[in-house]
Order: structure tokens, then sequence, then C-alpha cells
């Protein structure tokens, strides 16, 4: 159930790659250039019910995994999103107990520091049994000069 | 929550008949000069199980008829130069049935979108088809298929 209040201007798929169980608690990441200037509108999580491998061939991350995490966002300095249950993000669980009707997460315009944003697993949990596997993300969003509808 | 106010004005067929090749991992467009000057403003995906189950060729079921095809992300790149649309999970662009949205809600391994029938709107742009493609990690092993897409444009 997409309600979008924007149409759709960019999107870009993003991963975080998990490759060893014992992975430390804060998985940040990568450094996605085509989005350091870019105003995020959107945010989704895609899990391992959505497709079996990503781009990269790795299986997404399963309930096992994503129960436990949770979501930051870095922007200027600050955590404007801290610690949000990634769940929020889901289109739809796999049991359909657990779902957001939005199919994302819409966020109020903002230059997201990627580098800086982060999944954060709960304390003393362990990430996954089987890797690697990856948090897949689509990050909605649209440049400066693009006029906001 | 505003819904979409984006309604549709005009639709064109698009389709992707990779051959009969099984092992491709990148399908390229073929050239649409219909479109050429045309921004489009909404894609949707028909798949075996939503929508037409076949392409217009008649060539085969469309992808993401299971779970082994349902890892497949679509790159659509406008005459700026830029992939606006960069690996949206084809899935995104399923079309939607009423079953769906009522009944099975969330129990289906399927995108669906009651305010705009799972139309995925843009901001008009024109897209330079030939240098679009859908990308699959793993190929489908499977031979004759088609990716039959109706483009909404201005």
């Amino acid at each position: 159930m997409l309600y979008r209040e924007y149409a759709v201007k960019n999107y870009q798929f993003v991963t975080i790659q998990i490759n060893q169980s014992n992975a430390v608690n804060r998985q940040y990441f990568p450094d996605l250039p085509n989005l350091r200037e870019v105003y995020t509108t959107g945010i989704v999580f895609y899990n391992a019910a959505v497709f079996t491998k990503d781009i990269n061939n790795v299986s997404p991350c399963t309930s096992n995994n994503y129960n436990k995490c949770y979501l930051t966002l870095n922007v200027d300095g600050n955590e404007v999103v801290q610690n949000l249950d990634l769940k929020f993000l889901m289109p739809f669980s796999g049991n359909g107990t657990e779902y957001n009707p939005s199919g994302y997460l819409p966020i109020a315009p903002m230059k997201i520091d990627f580098q800086k944003s982060y999944v954060n697993v709960a304390s003393g949990q362990n990430l996954g049994s089987t890797v690697p596997f990856s948090f897949c993300f689509g990050i909605y969003y649209y440049y400066p000069n693009q006029i906001k509808k | 929550m505003i819904q979409n106010n984006y309604g549709i004005k005009k639709s064109y067929s698009v389709e992707i008949v990779p051959s009969a090749s099984d092992v491709a991992l990148t399908w390229m467009f073929p050239d649409v000069p219909f479109l050429r000057t045309r921004p489009i403003t909404g894609i949707v995906l028909s798949t075996m199980n939503k929508g037409a189950n076949t392409g217009l060729t008649n060539f085969g079921y469309s992808i993401a008829q299971s779970a082994a095809n349902s890892s497949s992300f679509l790159t659509l790149a406008d005459d700026q130069g830029k992939q606006f649309i960069q690996n949206m999970p084809l899935k995104e662009l399923v079309v939607t049935t009423a079953t769906d949205n009522a009944t099975a809600l969330i129990s289906t391994n399927y995108f669906y979108g009651s305010n705009t029938n799972s139309i995925m709107f843009f901001d008009p742009r024109i897209v330079v088809w030939t240098k679009c493609y859908i990308y699959l990690p793993v190929a489908t092993g499977t031979a004759n298929l088609c990716c039959q897409f109706t483009v909404f444009y201005q």
C-alpha cells in the first residue's frame, strides 16, 4: 500500500553487507557518493521475504536478524533518527502480522550523512548464523535543484 | 496522509524479450522510439501472477513469477544521463489485486498499492530506454522469458 505524498523522483538501492557472524553491533552504511548532497524523502527496508538475493548475489536479512536491529540516521552531526525499529521501514513481513501500511517510511526531506548512519544490533545479540547476508534498503531522494512538489 | 494525486494520462507497453537466453544477468531494454520525447510518469510490471501473464509477444511468462525469480532490479536512466532509478526491486512495480488489499493484505510476496493500483509514479522524466536495464544477481535458468511493462507518459 504505497501512499506516496510525492511522486518518485530518484531511487537508489543500498546494502550493508555482513560477512562475520560475530560482527560488531554497529553496522555503518557504506559511503554513498550519489547521496551525499541529496534530500532523502523515504526509506524502505527489504528482507528475505521480498527477494532472495540482492544485487551482489547475497541473501537479504531474515527475521532472525532484523528483529533485533535498529536504525540510526545522522544529519549534520545529529542523530535525528535514533534507534528506530527496522520494522518501521518494512513494506510487510512474511507472517503478515507486522507491517507498515505506507510501504516505506516517509521522512521529512533531509541530507543524511550515511557514513555516520548505522544499523544497531541489540546489546548481547549475535548477528545471524548464516553469513554473508545484507541489510537492504531503498532510498527515495531528490536533488536540491529538483523542485519539491 | 495525502494520497497520490498523479492520475494517468496515456500508456504504452514496453517489453524486454531477452532472446532465448536463460543465463544473462543484464537485460537491456530495447529502443522505444515512441517514447523518446515523451516524459514518463509511471511504470508497472505485469507478471504471471499479477496482471497479464504473458507479454504482447506471447514469448513466455514474465519474471517474478516465483520466489526463485524474484530477485531482479530495475535501473532507469533519463536524458540528463542520470540513473534516477537505480536497482529498484521489480516487486515494487508489480500489479496489485483486490485480494491483496483486502483479505490477504500482506501474506503474499508482492507489493500492493490500494490507492495507485501499484503504479509507481515518477516525477515526469524523459527516459533513454537503451540505457535502461534489469539486473538479475542470479540467472533465471528459464528460457523464453518476457518482461512486460506498462509505461504511463504525458
